[in-house]
């Protein structure tokens, strides 16, 4: 299965120092050691090797996300390179879906104006209300992020920077309420938003989740959002997990590695030109992510070929035993692949959050299954 | 529509035997923006689905 995405480290540095960020705070603290900001070179043989993947596989789109770190970091005239090359690399009857993924907060017209000219769209890491979000975000000094956040916010949704808008990305605090955590992201008007479950396994769990309780405090706070969203008279914004796990129960097929256990078409290629699997799974163990490989020396295909990038495009098939079993895999997946490591035994296990996305998947089959007979009955 | 598009299914969504497009209009609400987007998906066999990248939209 050929790589229809790239995730491109332009940064390694962040900003911020949010207090659940994989990149810094997990296993992998490999950052450290990364160039700050990705190199003109290094720029060059990226978007070489995503241009030869796309020609050799006669793609009609490839998407490239521009992350960190903080990709701003890198300042516009590098941006603007990245760009200006990944395009001119690209086969004409290739179209190039461009993103960059933003804490906000040194987002200003300038770099607006030269994303425009690229038709690069912007997503924005936005937790909730004021207090919600600045008990994560932190800024220099312990500084709050907010101000700095919802200004880039409100410039990005004026008229004339308003096709930039790609959305808000929030990660879920069970201990915040979570329908005020909705509205306070619907507040700007998002094309679309995604809630992250924070990164945790079986050997680091994440925030009020042990490993092997049935409680669902997960399953409970997106549930309360899902209704919130389901519930609507007209659609407020796309939730990109309700949208997927609907859409997975009526037949489709995922595009988020959340749920679904369709194969993985992604890759990341850090601020040295390593290739590497996933980013996430810098939360499991030092070096997981790495493949050995690089953009100076290797082809995406070759890439392909490595058996941990193989393994993700197996679907089912790489899955647990007892997931394989279970009535809901087609819909779960088995989560999200970094959520299934358990230290000495890999990732071959259920999600950590498994009782949380059996209950999450139950309740939305219910409520879209009523839907759908009543609607056949009328 | 092509004739090698795939009819699409429902699994835990147990729709009696009624396919997506015999159902009514729901509106502008969330399910319908769902009901449409598979349909359109099932018409279009060229495209590959693929599972995208989490911490970015």
């Amino acid at each position: 299965m050929p790589i229809a995405e790239y995730v491109l480290k332009v940064a390694s540095r962040c900003n911020l120092a949010c207090d659940y960020c994989y990149v810094y705070t997990m296993a992998d603290q490999s950052w450290r050691s990364r160039p700050v900001v990705i190199s003109a070179e290094t720029v060059r043989a990226v978007a070489g090797r995503i241009g030869e993947h796309a020609a050799a596989h006669r793609q009609v789109t490839t998407k490239v996300v521009l992350h960190g770190g903080e990709p701003l970091l890198a300042g516009r005239d590098l941006l603007d390179q990245v760009a200006t090359a990944i395009r001119r690399e690209l086969p004409n009857t290739t179209v190039l879906d461009l993103r960059i993924q933003t804490n906000g907060v040194l987002l200003d017209a300038s770099f607006l104006e030269m994303f425009a000219r690229h038709g690069i769209r912007v997503g924005v890491s936005l937790d909730g209300t004021p207090a919600q979000h600045d008990r994560h975000r932190i800024g220099p000094a312990g500084r709050d992020s907010y101000t700095d956040t919802v200004r880039a916010i409100r410039l990005l949704r004026r008229p004339e920077h308003r096709d930039r808008y790609a959305g808000l990305l929030c990660v879920i605090d069970v201990e915040h309420e979570p329908v005020e955590t909705y509205e306070a992201l619907l507040e700007f008007d998002p094309p679309a938003v995604d809630f992250l479950l924070p990164h945790g396994n079986w050997s680091a769990p994440p925030p009020g989740r042990a490993p092997g309780d049935p409680g669902t405090p997960y399953a409970d706070w997106l549930i309360a959002v899902f209704d919130r969203w389901y519930g609507a008279p007209r659609q407020e914004t796309t939730v990109r997990l309700f949208a997927e796990l609907v859409n997975l129960l009526l037949g489709g097929r995922s595009r988020t590695e959340q749920i679904g256990a369709g194969p993985v078409g992604y890759l990341v290629i850090d601020t040295d030109g390593s290739y590497q699997q996933d980013d996430s799974l810098k939360s499991t163990r030092p070096g997981e992510p790495e493949t050995g490989m690089n953009v100076f020396e290797h082809t995406v295909d070759e890439v392909l070929r490595h058996p941990d990038v193989r393994a993700r495009q197996l679907g089912s098939a790489a899955l647990a035993d007892e997931c394989r079993r279970c009535a809901l895999v087609r819909v779960c997946g088995g989560g999200s692949y970094p959520h299934r490591f358990r230290a000495g035994h890999g990732f071959r296990n259920p999600s950590v959050y498994c009782p949380d996305l059996q209950r999450l998947i139950r309740h939305v089959a219910r409520r879209v299954r009523a839907d759908l007979l009543a609607g056949v009955a009328r | 529509m092509d004739d090698s598009a795939v009819e699409p299914e429902s699994d835990l969504v147990d729709l009696t035997g009624r396919s997506l497009d015999e159902l009514p209009s729901l509106g502008d609400a969330p399910l319908a923006h769902s009901i449409r987007r598979i349909l359109r998906e099932s018409k279009d066999t060229s495209s590959t689905v693929v599972s995208g990248h989490d911490s970015s939209i």
